[in-house]
């Protein structure tokens, strides 16, 4: 009876399922994935595209028309897009410069020894554990003109307080130091896991050949150290482009758009004003320029350096 | 004693009597056992009315109210999705009418309450609308020409001047009752006590960041005699805040926050700047009437028992009472359109409405504030706020579709007025503003008769104000 019963597997559809799964198993295996890649990837991105070339409002025209390529051009002719996106590259160069610099320099630091190192380092990381929204919330304090703790020792130091979010020529500035503040942690986590990964044979040659710490920094470390600063300028300059909470919770595109950058004009279009269209197309020249710098950021890390 | 005894018994009885046939038409359980789906905006009023009133409406009626309640801007976002999306789950949106009221009325994205409000199976017969209803409030909820009865306004909150009795009593300040008097007002209360150079009082604190400021800054533009828009000979919307008189009053607001407010109300938002002036740092603050309650609250507030409102004095255009009532409204892609009018019905009665009345909501309700168990706050809130819901107008934001943009391009207006003050520089910032927004109103509001504000019911203000001198009157009126 067993023995019938195995047999009816055997030569049922069961088997004839299992034979096809085992015929067809790269394809089957990947249907999952390219189920969950359509889903969250490709028909969003396909929406956008699709959006981007309509003149749609969220509620006062619904049913819109097709404008083809209208919205990238007019997206030019907006002279509050053009600001936000030198805003963009303006915070995003000094906000990861100055993580770099400093996250660089306390790599060096805690890859060396000392006492209570574990201690300072996980003091040091602990930004990069705290959200957005908090964070901003607690330098809006810190901020404040007549009461913040920032001007209060300005003016223990006798020096004028200084209208950190207040006047335009201040504020990007005052976002900068909080985006340095949040993320030079992350950048002295990638760096720091590159200098334990190195070998120490090039670094005790220099040493025997006489070289200072500069040049052993400048001709060994750095040119050793290519790969993770390329991860790291990658990976903060997408997400330095990309900021947005900070922005919206700290000064909200203001003082006089002084802090606009495209994610927030992006924003402010879509879910302010309501210009789906338009803001879609923003959003597709917004990708066009993340995929710039990673291109840059990757030739760089391709490039055969001399040193 | 006796005879007196059977009167007020007869007249109970009556009372009762009259207030059990009229209810009688309305089974309040008729819909039990529905769940209705509400989108609110954060405001003290939630807390001190609306979740209350929520409990007690499920336990007469068996309908359960889920609210959802997000800070304004959060909220409109949500429920603009919403809309859009033809959302059957949204019943019940809380809204401003004049901010998106026009944009979802022109969409016909909300219900026409007019079947509902003549159905004596839904509609109490003692609800008495519109006849119970303040002037102002009215006046508010219909911003387009030819629009559907699409929603109910509620909530007469008003932005008004809120005033410390004791420094003004203390240093000797008259009570302004024009924009100079309340100039040299705000100078004589910027107070350096130590000398340091610092004030430790400042004269007056209002909104001063970007597009917030249109909400504070709407009476001065309309008492200057600016506003926003105008119509030409032709009949064509234009925006006015360039005229001379528009202009005059940026340059005036612009001042007053400039010298006479703490650098910080330049970034702060409402809540910031009502702490501010909890904690005893300013001598005036232009807001919302409904932060009253936080300044007057022993337990939150240093001036507790200190302060009261009053309209922001006349200026050379007249008085006008900023009034940016709250309305509440149907999904017209509810699925439970009937059991939503009947908790709007419900949480609007008389009776009900005069809870919230006596917690500090102002409502628009003529019997809620006349009712002999309403007790102002203090009298001068109770007589400027009653005085704005009668006679104010929508002017909190530049009336128009387009109202995002519009108070952007306002708010870079005040930027320059508040940062520069110079009149060249308001000047040329406004003429920019203003050619934009006229652009705007032509892409956007084509064919559309968007009502705006008629200069006439300017006129029956000022008069209005004339016959009840509030502020006129000086601090004794004001309860001290």
């Amino acid at each position: 009876m067993a023995t019938t019963k195995s047999l009816k597997v055997e030569h049922g559809v069961g088997r004839r399922l299992i034979d096809w799964v085992d015929r067809h198993m790269t394809v089957v295996f990947n249907i999952p994935t390219v189920v969950f890649l359509f889903g969250l990837v490709a028909f969003p991105v396909a929406l956008v595209l699709l959006t981007s070339m309509t003149d749609w409002q969220l509620i006062l025209n619904p049913d819109p028309d097709f404008v083809g390529f209208k919205n990238y051009i007019t997206a030019w002719q907006d002279p509050r897009w053009i600001n936000a996106v030198g805003h963009t590259f303006y915070y995003a160069i000094l906000s990861v410069g100055g993580q770099f610099v400093l996250g660089m320099a306390t790599a060096l630091l805690f890859n060396r020894s000392f006492a209570g190192k574990a201690f300072y380092r996980s003091v040091w990381m602990m930004p990069m554990l705290s959200m957005s929204v908090a964070i901003s919330l607690v330098w809006i304090l810190f901020y404040d003109y007549a009461y913040g703790i920032l001007n209060l020792g300005l003016e223990g130091i006798g020096i004028e307080p200084v209208e950190w979010t207040i006047d335009p020529n201040w504020a990007m500035p005052s976002l900068i130091l909080v985006g340095i503040w949040h993320h030079t942690p992350f950048m002295t986590l990638i760096l720091l896991s590159g200098l334990q990964s190195l070998p120490q044979d090039p670094f005790e040659a220099a040493r025997i050949d006489g070289a200072s710490r500069w040049q052993i920094f400048m001709h060994v470390t750095l040119p050793l150290m290519r790969a993770h600063i390329a991860v790291a300028l990658i990976l903060r300059s997408i997400f330095g482009v990309k900021e947005f909470d900070t922005f919206l919770a700290i000064t909200d595109a203001g003082p006089m758009w002084a802090t606009e950058t495209m994610n927030l004009n992006i924003y402010f279009n879509a879910f302010e004003y309501q210009y789906m269209g338009e803001a879609a197309a923003k959003g597709v020249w917004f990708f066009f320029f993340i995929l710039a710098i990673q291109l840059v950021l990757l030739q760089l890390r391709k490039r055969k350096w001399s040193y | 004693m006796g005879r007196k005894l059977n009167s007020l018994v007869l007249a109970t009885t009556v009372a009762v009597g009259m207030t059990g046939t009229a209810s009688a038409d309305v089974n309040w359980r008729q819909f039990e056992g529905s769940t209705l789906n509400a989108a609110y905006f954060t405001a003290n009023y939630i807390d001190a009315w609306w979740r209350p009133m929520a409990k007690q409406f499920q336990k007469e009626t068996g309908i359960k109210v889920k609210m959802q309640v997000l800070q304004a801007g959060q909220i409109r976002k949500k429920q603009d999705i919403m809309l859009a999306g033809k959302d059957s789950t949204l019943d019940v949106l809380m809204l401003q009418m004049d901010n998106r009221g026009g944009k979802l009325t022109a969409a016909g994205h909300l219900e026409d309450l007019a079947p509902y409000l003549s159905d004596a199976s839904l509609t109490p017969a003692d609800y008495d609308y519109p006849g119970d209803w303040l002037g102002g409030c009215i006046n508010t909820e219909r911003v387009i020409k030819g629009q559907s009865h699409n929603n109910i306004v509620w909530s007469a909150q008003a932005q008004l001047l809120h005033i410390r009795k004791d420094l003004f009593k203390k240093y000797n300040v008259k009570v302004p009752t024009n924009m100079a008097e309340l100039e040299a007002a705000a100078k004589k209360l910027t107070i350096d006590e130590n000398g340091d150079g610092k004030p430790e009082i400042y004269g007056f604190l209002s909104r001063g960041w970007g597009r917030l400021t249109t909400a504070s800054f709407a009476s001065y533009l309309f008492n200057h005699g600016g506003s926003w828009f105008k119509t030409t000979a032709d009949g064509t919307k234009v925006s006015n805040v360039n005229s001379k008189e528009s202009v005059d009053a940026f340059e005036f607001y612009g001042r007053l926050i400039r010298e006479y407010a703490p650098k910080s109300a330049l970034s702060n938002k409402p809540p910031q700047n009502a702490a501010l002036y909890a904690a005893g740092k300013a001598a005036m603050h232009q807001e919302l009437n409904f932060w009253h309650g936080l300044s007057d609250n022993p337990k939150k507030s240093r001036i507790a028992g200190k302060s009261t409102v009053i309209l922001v004095p006349e200026g050379p255009g007249g008085s006008f009472p900023n009034l940016p009532t709250t309305s509440i409204a149907i999904s017209k892609y509810s699925e439970k359109k009937k059991a939503a009018w009947l908790y709007i019905a419900w949480m609007t009665q008389k009776h009900i409405m005069l809870k919230g009345q006596n917690a500090a909501v102002p409502m628009c309700r003529r019997s809620a504030w006349s009712d002999p168990s309403y007790k102002a706050p203090t009298p001068g809130w109770g007589s400027s706020a009653k005085h704005a819901a009668d006679y104010g107008i929508a002017i909190a934001k530049p009336q128009a579709i387009a109202i995002g943009q519009m108070r952007d391009a306002a708010g870079e207006v005040m930027n320059i007025a508040i940062r520069n003050g110079d009149r060249a520089a308001i000047q040329a910032a406004a003429d920019k503003a203003a050619k934009f927004m006229t652009a705007l109103v032509a892409k956007t509001e084509t064919g559309m008769d968007f009502r705006g504000v008629m200069p006439s019911l300017g006129k029956r203000m000022k008069a209005g104000i004339q016959q009840e001198p509030i502020a006129a009157d000086g601090l004794d009126k004001l309860g001290q």
